[in-house]
């Protein structure tokens, strides 16, 4: 199934290359220090490695860097919220946040445009792909741009697709396709929260014509037994202001999750290992220190995850499945790296 | 100014609308009769077209009344009754094929009239022409897989169901679900089938639609039920 896109920004092959010269050039940051790149790494399926995003000029983020692949199918974006609803009103956000600053482009708007107006490749690019456009060169126009690339980022050559949508059982090891009855098993209901052809929650599905947004408290933290999560993101709640929306975060898609390390929304499990384990205990116990707590007793905490119990071969097979969701393409796949006259 | 004869001739042809032999004639009364315009071949195809819908329409309502007919009399009369109504939708669909030689949906429609009336290869012949015509009429592919069906070309209905999944998932579905009740019949009647292909097609059947369900937004029941068995 194509992805869905907005008639206000129809994807063309000028705003796909123009968005990806944006993507990996630092002008768009307040001291030249980073790019989108910066924290989206074509390697490391568009993350950073990180448990939390650093700003251009040294701000922790409270979350981790959320993959690029395959949100184009995306009904919600960001970690946490209802009215992020598009790519383009999502890409605003680092380039404009002030809390913590990302790429920190506020107050230089105007000195971005003419830069870029002053070089001629770039305008010769957003000449072709705005030509319509009275103003090619604008905010408007780069935001458009950066959602058409990103928009253009699509994965669907894992050993998963294969099976799949080729119908090759050849793709999938025996241990993954143990695994795949068991992710979307009644005993374990994974896929209660990860669905659809993107193991994801809040995104286009066939037959629905507009999947709403929905989040969910894992049982991260419940600091102080006051079912709470750190102040520092309370998730949901930050946007909604709801007590019972504290610690709801989106579930995000698990392609080429195998190698999108650490993990959760504040990076705070180190290994898919791990995230299991979490899964398994239905909630993560914090003995010590500021958020020390026990999760599972967070009474915001999802009625999804009561636990299971995992024999270890089975998670071995849980894992191997994981693993066959990773399209190894689109880590160096030319159309999505750095442009090379850059 | 004289007009030349033959621009009179010209004008008389283009200004006075010709009768059609159907037209007009049961008006009566005495009002004037307004002139019809003459069809094209496309439009009375498509005229055709709508006609062996119908009947097509009629012949699955005669099945469907057949399905639960339980006295053998009327069963029997519902199914004479349904197979006249696909000889009728055939005729009209060949008509409107004559009319208009690229109107695929004619020519999968065709193909669908003869399956229900067991003339396999003939329907493979009209959807082999729809889909030459346009290959990614999906309707067609899906029609032609349960023919495949019907003539145990198992691995061609595996290819249309593949193509479908990718392209069109109610129809893939709806294939699906003749596979289903394919593997049911043989079951019953292996019609001169291996046991082993009945059985390994089957395998194939339950896997691909275990997966179909897997990537399908997960029904409401099945969510509520998830919900409260915590």
């Amino acid at each position: 199934m194509l992805p869905p896109v907005p008639d206000t920004n129809p994807v063309t092959e000028e705003k796909v290359q123009l968005g990806r010269r944006l993507f990996y050039d630092k002008r768009l940051s307040v001291n030249g220090a980073g790019s989108c790149a910066s924290c989206h790494h074509q390697r490391l399926a568009f993350t950073d490695g990180r448990s939390r995003a650093i700003g251009v000029t040294g701000e922790l983020h409270s979350r981790s860097s959320m993959s690029l692949i395959n949100v184009a199918y995306n009904t919600s974006y960001t970690w946490a919220s209802r009215d992020v609803r598009t790519l383009e009103q999502q890409i605003a956000i680092p380039l404009f946040n002030e809390q913590p600053v990302e790429l920190g482009l506020t107050g230089r708007e105007e000195s971005l445009i003419a830069e870029l107006e002053s070089n001629s490749t770039y305008a010769s690019l957003f000449q072709r792909a705005f030509p319509k456009s009275p103003d090619p060169v604008s905010i408007d126009t780069v935001i458009k741009a950066l959602a058409s690339f990103v928009r253009s980022i699509i994965a669907a050559d894992s050993a998963f697709d294969h099976l799949v949508y080729l119908d090759d059982r050849s793709a999938v090891s025996e241990s993954a396709m143990r695994g795949m009855q068991l992710f979307f098993s009644d005993k374990l209901k994974c896929s209660a929260c990860h669905e659809g052809q993107n193991l994801a929650g809040s995104q286009y599905l066939p037959g629905r014509s507009q999947e709403p947004a929905e989040f969910h408290n894992t049982g991260l933290y419940n600091v102080g037994d006051r079912n709470r999560y750190p102040e520092a993101d309370p998730g949901l709640r930050m946007e909604s202001g709801q007590s019972d929306d504290d610690g709801r975060f989106r579930a995000p898609g698990l392609r080429n999750i195998a190698i999108t390390a650490p993990y959760m929304h504040d990076g705070s499990i180190a290994t898919l290992s791990e995230v299991i384990d979490h899964y398994a205990a239905g909630g993560r116990s914090i003995q010590n220190g500021p958020n020390a707590g026990i999760g599972k007793a967070n009474s915001n905490k999802s009625p999804l995850l009561a636990g299971f119990e995992l024999a270890s071969s089975e998670k071995d097979d849980l894992l191997s499945f994981l693993d066959s969701l990773t399209d190894y393409s689109v880590l160096d796949d030319p159309r999505f790296s750095k442009p090379q006259d850059d | 100014m004289k007009f030349p004869v033959y621009l009179v001739i010209i004008l008389a042809l283009t200004l006075v609308p010709p009768l059609h032999a159907d037209q007009g004639s049961s008006s009566g009364g005495g009002s004037m009769q307004q002139p019809m315009k003459r069809l094209t071949p496309e439009e009375k195809a498509v005229v055709s077209y709508n006609a062996g819908l119908k009947h097509r329409d009629k012949a699955e309502n005669y099945e469907q009344r057949a399905i639960t007919e339980t006295n053998e009399k009327k069963f029997a009369k519902l199914k004479k009754k349904n197979s006249k109504e696909f000889n009728r939708a055939i005729d009209d669909f060949e008509k409107a094929i004559k009319y208009y030689p690229r109107f695929y949906q004619a020519h999968s429609s065709l193909g669908y009239a003869l399956r229900k009336v067991s003339r396999y290869e003939e329907s493979l012949a009209a959807y082999n022409e729809s889909l030459d015509i346009n290959p990614f009429y999906d309707q067609a592919i899906e029609y032609r897989g349960e023919a495949y069906l019907g003539l145990n070309r198992l691995e061609e209905a595996k290819e249309a169901y593949m193509e479908l999944f990718q392209n069109d998932r109610v129809l893939a579905d709806k294939l699906i679900a003749a596979m289903i009740a394919w593997v049911a019949a043989r079951r019953d009647d292996a019609g001169g089938l291996d046991a082993a292909v009945v059985d390994q097609f089957a395998e194939w059947v339950e896997q691909r639609n275990t997966l179909a369900s897997y990537i399908q937004p997960m029904d409401d029941a099945t969510r509520d039920r998830w919900a409260e068995s915590r």
